[in-house]
C-alpha cells in the first residue's frame, strides 16, 4: 500500500502521462506507409454506382507480417497459440507448419511471411498493434500500383508479370518478405508471394454471383456487355476475388497471410 | 443472335432497375466455369454435423465469440443470451426493403412449423449489422410491425466490428454500400442449446427441411 501522498502522486503522474499521450493516440504504426487516396474500379461492380469507388488515403504495412512477428504476438497473447486457440476462430491447419506452439523450428524462416493464420487471428494481431486489416478496396488500390505508377492497370507488361506470379505457385518455404522491389507506394510483395486476408473478404461477389439458378449467368452477361465489369483481361484480380470468396473466417492455408492497415487521419 | 442480345439486354436492364439493397444472393463458393487458384481454402461448405454421429468432432460453439448485442429495449446482452435454448440466428439490416422482410417471414413460417412443446423452447435471434440505423427504437418498431412474439424473438444490433466477427462464424458475407445500404448474403443458422451450429439455410425462400430435421433430433 502506498502512502497517501505517494498514491496522489501516482495518480497525478498517470493523469499527466495520459494527457501527454493524448495528441498522438494513433501514431502511424511502425512499418506502415501512406497509400492513396485513389480511385479503384472493382472487378465486379455490384451496381452502376459502384463502377468506380474512391478510397481515402490510409496506412498500410510495407511488408506482410512475418513468422517472427507473429511468434512474438502468440507469446504475448497465448490465446492465439495453436494449442490454445478456440477452434471457432482457427481451423486445424492454424500455424501447423511451426515446430511447436511457441517455436518456429529450423524449417521455418523467421523473415518469411506468416501463413496458416485465420482471419480472426490476423485481425487480433493487427488490433494488438493498434491497427486493423485493410479493406478489400484498400488492398486492391495498393495492389493496383506498378513499380513506377499508382495505376498499373494499363501497363501490359506489368499485368503480364503479375499474371506470371499467379500462374506458378510460390515454392515452399516462402522467401523472406521485402526482398522484391516495392511498388509505387513503397509497398512490397503485393503480388508474387502469398494471398492476403482483407477485413471484408468475400463480400465483393455477393451481388454479382449467386447460386440462384439463372441469376449468375444474367449478371455475367451484364458484365460482358460492359455494364458492370472492369477489364475482363485482369485475370489476376479475378483470381483474387474468387479466392477471397472461397474463404471462411476460420480457414487457414499454407499460402494465406496478411498485413495490417490503419486510418491515415491522426486526431489532433 | 441479335434477339438473344436484346433479350439479355432487357434482362440486364431489369436487373439494374431492381439492383439494390434487396439483393438476396447467397455466398458464392465457385465461379462458373473458371479455374480457381489451387488452394486448400477452396472447399465447399461442409454439411452440418448432426448430433446423431458421436464419432465426429462437434462444431465449435459460436458463444465462444466475445461480442456484445444491443437489443430492441436498449439492453446490452452477450451473444449467448439464449444459451440453453435451440436458437435460430440470422443477420439482417432493418431498412432493407425486400430480402430482410422475406427473411423475417421465412423465420415466422419456420417457427410456425415447429411442433409444440419444442416451439415454446426455440428462440429466434436477428442481429443487425447496421448498428447506426438499427437503434433500439427501430428494432422495436420492426418487432411490433411484424407481430413477433416478444418472449421468443429478439432483435439486436452489434457494433461494426462485432457484427463482422459474428458474420465470420456464421459465414454470412456483407458489404456496406456508399448509400448506406448493404449487399449481404442471407442465412439462417440453427444453434443447439450450447450454441453449436447444427444446420443452416442459405438464401431466402429455400427448402428448410435440413433445419426442421435437425430440430427434431432429441439432443438439440
Amino acid at each position: 500500500m502506498l502512502p497517501k501522498v505517494g498514491r496522489m502522486l501516482a495518480i497525478a503522474c498517470a493523469l499527466s502521462s495520459t494527457a501527454a499521450a493524448a495528441p498522438q493516440r494513433h501514431p502511424a504504426p511502425a512499418g506502415m506507409t501512406l497509400v492513396g487516396p485513389g480511385v479503384y474500379e472493382p472487378l465486379y461492380a455490384a451496381s452502376p454506382a459502384e463502377r468506380t469507388v474512391s478510397v481515402s488515403a490510409f496506412l498500410l504495412d510495407r511488408k506482410p507480417v512475418t513468422n517472427a512477428e507473429f511468434l512474438g504476438f502468440v507469446r504475448r497473447d497465448p490465446r492465439w497459440r495453436r494449442d490454445q486457440v478456440k477452434r471457432l476462430l482457427a481451423d486445424e491447419g492454424y500455424l501447423k507448419h511451426w515446430a511447436a506452439a511457441d517455436r518456429l523450428g529450423n524449417g521455418v524462416r523467421a523473415a518469411s511471411p506468416v501463413t496458416g493464420v485465420s482471419w480472426f487471428a490476423a485481425k487480433a494481431f493487427c488490433v494488438e498493434r493498434g491497427a486493423r486489416l485493410p479493406t478489400e478496396r484498400e488492398w486492391e488500390l495498393a495492389a493496383l500500383a506498378s513499380e513506377t505508377g499508382a495505376d498499373g492497370s494499363q501497363d501490359a507488361r506489368w499485368l503480364a508479370r503479375i499474371l506470371s506470379f499467379y500462374s506458378k505457385p510460390a515454392s515452399l518455404p516462402l522467401r523472406d518478405v521485402g526482398t522484391a522491389r516495392p511498388n509505387f507506394w513503397g509497398i512490397h510483395d503485393m503480388h508474387g508471394l502469398i494471398w492476403e486476408w482483407v477485413y471484408d473478404f468475400g463480400a465483393s461477389l455477393i451481388a454479382a454471383d449467386s447460386r440462384e439458378k439463372g441469376d449468375a449467368e444474367q449478371n455475367r452477361f451484364c458484365g460482358a456487355s460492359g455494364a458492370d465489369s472492369r477489364d475482363p483481361g485482369d485475370y489476376a484480380a479475378f483470381m483474387r476475388v474468387a479466392f477471397r470468396s472461397s474463404l471462411q473466417a476460420s480457414f487457414t492455408t499454407a499460402r494465406l497471410g496478411f498485413r495490417c492497415a490503419a486510418d491515415a487521419k491522426v486526431p489532433s | 443472335m441479335k434477339s438473344v442480345i436484346c433479350l439479355a439486354a432487357l434482362v440486364c436492364w431489369g436487373l439494374i432497375a431492381c439492383a439494390g439493397p434487396e439483393s438476396t444472393n447467397e455466398v458464392p463458393h465457385r465461379i462458373h466455369g473458371r479455374a480457381l487458384p489451387p488452394s486448400t481454402a477452396l472447399r465447399t461448405q461442409t454439411a452440418p454435423r448432426l448430433p446423431t454421429s458421436p464419432a465426429k468432432v462437434e462444431a465449435a460453439s459460436i458463444y465462444d465469440l466475445d461480442v456484445a448485442l444491443r437489443d430492441e429495449t436498449g439492453t446490452t446482452r452477450p451473444l449467448d443470451t439464449f444459451r440453453g435454448h435451440p436458437v435460430l440466428i440470422t443477420m439482417f439490416y432493418g431498412t432493407c426493403p425486400v430480402a430482410c422482410p422475406i427473411l423475417t417471414s421465412q423465420l415466422k413460417r419456420l417457427e410456425g412449423r415447429i411442433p409444440e412443446p419444442l416451439r415454446a423452447d426455440v428462440r429466434i435471434l436477428m442481429v443487425s449489422f447496421d448498428a447506426a440505423r438499427d437503434a433500439p427504437a427501430a428494432l422495436s418498431g420492426i418487432k411490433e410491425q411484424r407481430g413477433l412474439d416478444a418472449t421468443r424473438w429478439k432483435l439486436a444490433s452489434a457494433s461494426d466490428d462485432d457484427a463482422r466477427q459474428l458474420a465470420g462464424v456464421l459465414n454470412i458475407k456483407y458489404r456496406k454500400l456508399d448509400d448506406g445500404a448493404f449487399f449481404h448474403s442471407t442465412a439462417i443458422v440453427l444453434l443447439d442449446r450450447q450454441g453449436r451450429p447444427q444446420a443452416r439455410l442459405d438464401g431466402v425462400d429455400k427448402d428448410s427441411s435440413a433445419i426442421m430435421t435437425a430440430l427434431t433430433v432429441p439432443s438439440i
